[in-house]
């Protein structure tokens, strides 16, 4: 069977679900769950929320054992720095790459858009730490301009990209053109990031891999804001006879005992 | 023009509710835009044989019943059994197996068919498997896939895309199907397919589905759930108020949901500003980065979001103002 990397976003995109609000203890607990689970990242938290949450990175990185552990930023340099603190393996910065996050969220354009990824990137590798790149509210966005900004993180040594569908709207077969497009045109790995707001997350997530995405993200229960991100046991129960992705159903079923224990009901 | 038949009402044998309970489940039905209802036998004999005008309907007969018992009926739906041929029969055919498609040329003279299960078609070529059913069936082909990995939703508007003129679903999922909400909102959203503009029944269906089967739907249920339209986070919530489309996939009011702005541990300077100015509190930048802190220190140690309440506490706590209340 074919491998592919769970990277589970529990930690960041499922406690930004409204009602979720894990303290350091409980973070520490679950990504020790994780990582015996064999996760192969774990996305741990927004380091910029504040003393707790850098905390609960820190401590996190301290007690890894197998799995990568990565620190989520928005694009600017205020909030990496606070990442520096937690010294993860891995900075993710958030991209938003549709024109609608652009120009109504951010209210810049495409120029300072990619001149503020440059800067971003560049801040992170002077510090020596890996970076990792996230397009968000990409299943909404310009596919010429994604090539576009990926060229640029070539040429700076950036292996792979995160396809977020950030607002949950893409279908089994867009999510399947996309990465064949992204990975045919450049030289990089896709990582699939879904929401579930349709009931589409699992097939979209599947269809992504199908076409060559490497890496899923996943959250247990399905944690995440609105209707939730891919549901980590429901993608592993979907793909069993598909992927080797280092961990059983039998064993995320013991895990997502566990996990409730620590949040205590959900 | 795409055919969808909610099969809500051919599920519910089990815990049928009285009579007048599944004539308003009908008329809610009608509303979403379904264009066929498809109900059991004895749900039907429940509604006193009577049923709501609006849209058409589709009885679902077990293998002993016979459709001259049920006169009022143009059209069936059935196992098949190779008893009822009728071209007024829908005959059913569970696929578990891709495998089994092959087996089900020696049926190709059949007019109408359906093809239920299907449950693991997007881990295969299902662009090829429904060209296979395709040419295997000259008549109407209605898919219903069945939600044992999670992807009937997706199945069912794959078909849809692919240029199937008809699917079966349920409203939440009921019986294994795939969730007519989701199916009305994919549609709409991917093809601008709108039978109905206006949605908002869809949380009274909700209300009165809870009330017969005594299920609560997740909070987090995909178009249904009480908190879809909840925001936390700062970012989303700063965005949410220049654009609300930049996190959200479509209009909460269409599914009869209001948006609604919390404060949590995540909630930044933004958010809070937001969520105080609701009630036209101003505060100071000292004030802010306090309450900012003590939000954070509350919410983990509940592991939750705020309520109102809570929030109103804080501020007074930060501004030392004894008995003054934000919220009422």
């Amino acid at each position: 069977m074919e491998r592919r990397y769970i990277v589970d976003t529990t930690l960041r995109d499922g406690e930004q679900s409204c009602g979720i609000a894990f303290d350091v203890d409980k973070k520490v607990k679950i990504a020790s769950i994780l990582d015996s689970l064999g996760v192969y990242q774990i996305e741990a938290g927004i380091p910029a929320v504040g003393k707790a949450e850098k905390e609960a990175i820190y401590k996190i990185m301290q007690n890894r054992q197998n799995a990568k552990i990565v620190a989520w930023n928005r694009m600017n340099t205020q909030d990496i720095k606070h990442s520096f603190e937690c010294c993860p393996d891995i900075i993710h910065i958030c991209v938003p790459v549709s024109y609608v996050q652009i120009y109504s969220k951010l209210r810049k354009n495409k120029v300072w858009l990619i001149n503020m990824l440059i800067e971003c990137v560049s801040f992170v590798q002077a510090n020596g730490f890996e970076v990792a790149i996230g397009f968000e509210d990409a299943s909404r966005a310009d596919i010429t301009f994604m090539l576009s900004i990926i060229s640029t993180l070539e040429s700076m040594g950036i292996k792979s990209v995160r396809y977020a569908d950030t607002v949950g709207v893409l279908t089994p077969v867009r999510a399947a053109d996309t990465v064949k497009s992204l990975m045919k045109n450049r030289n990089i790995d896709i990582e699939i990031h879904v929401h579930n707001d349709l009931g589409m997350a699992v097939a979209n997530s599947i269809e992504a891999c199908k076409a060559g995405a490497k890496y899923i993200d996943c959250t247990m229960f399905g944690l995440g804001e609105r209707a939730g991100n891919c549901n980590l046991f429901h993608f592993l129960h979907a793909t069993e006879r598909l992927y080797n992705c280092g961990i059983t159903t039998h064993q995320i079923g013991q895990a997502q005992k566990e996990i409730a224990s620590v949040i205590g009901g959900l | 023009m795409i055919r969808i038949i909610d099969r809500t009402l051919s599920t519910m044998d089990k815990n049928l509710p009285s009579g007048d309970k599944l004539l308003e489940f009908c008329n809610m039905l009608i509303k979403t835009g379904v264009n066929v209802i498809e109900l059991s036998t004895l749900a039907y004999e429940k509604m006193g044989n009577t049923l709501p005008v609006g849209v058409k309907y589709i009885l679902h007969l077990n293998v002993e019943d016979s459709p001259s018992e049920y006169p009022h009926f143009n059209t069936f739906s059935s196992r098949h059994s190779g008893m009822n041929n009728e071209p007024n029969i829908i005959s059913e055919f569970q696929v578990n197996d891709i495998r089994e498609i092959n087996l089900l040329r020696q049926y190709s003279n059949l007019s109408n068919v359906r093809i239920t299960g299907l449950d693991d078609i997007m881990c295969h070529d299902y662009t090829h498997i429904f060209e296979a059913l395709k040419t295997t069936f000259k008549g109407n082909i209605d898919l219903c896939p069945e939600d044992k990995y999670n992807c009937a939703t997706a199945t069912a508007v794959q078909w849809v895309l692919s240029g199937g003129k008809s699917v079966s679903c349920s409203f939440a999922g009921a019986g294994g199907y795939a969730p007519l909400e989701e199916i009305l909102l994919a549609l709409r959203i991917s093809i601008r397919h709108k039978p109905n503009l206006d949605l908002c029944v869809l949380q009274d269906l909700k209300q009165l589905y809870e009330e017969i089967t005594g299920l609560k739907i997740a909070p987090n249920k995909a178009i249904l759930g009480d908190k879809i339209f909840m925001v936390e986070a700062g970012i989303h919530a700063d965005g949410l108020l220049k654009n609300p489309i930049t996190y959200e996939p479509y209009d909460p009011k269409i599914v009869g949901i209001k948006r609604t702005i919390v404060v949590g541990k995540h909630s930044g300077t933004k958010a809070v500003k937001m969520k105080l100015a609701e009630c036209g509190i101003q505060v100071t930048d000292n004030e802010m980065s306090e309450i900012i802190n003590k939000i954070q220190d509350k919410s983990m140690e509940h592991g939750r979001s705020l309520t109102d309440v809570e929030l109103n506490d804080i501020v007074c706590e930060v501004r030392a103002i004894d008995g003054k209340k934000i919220y009422s």
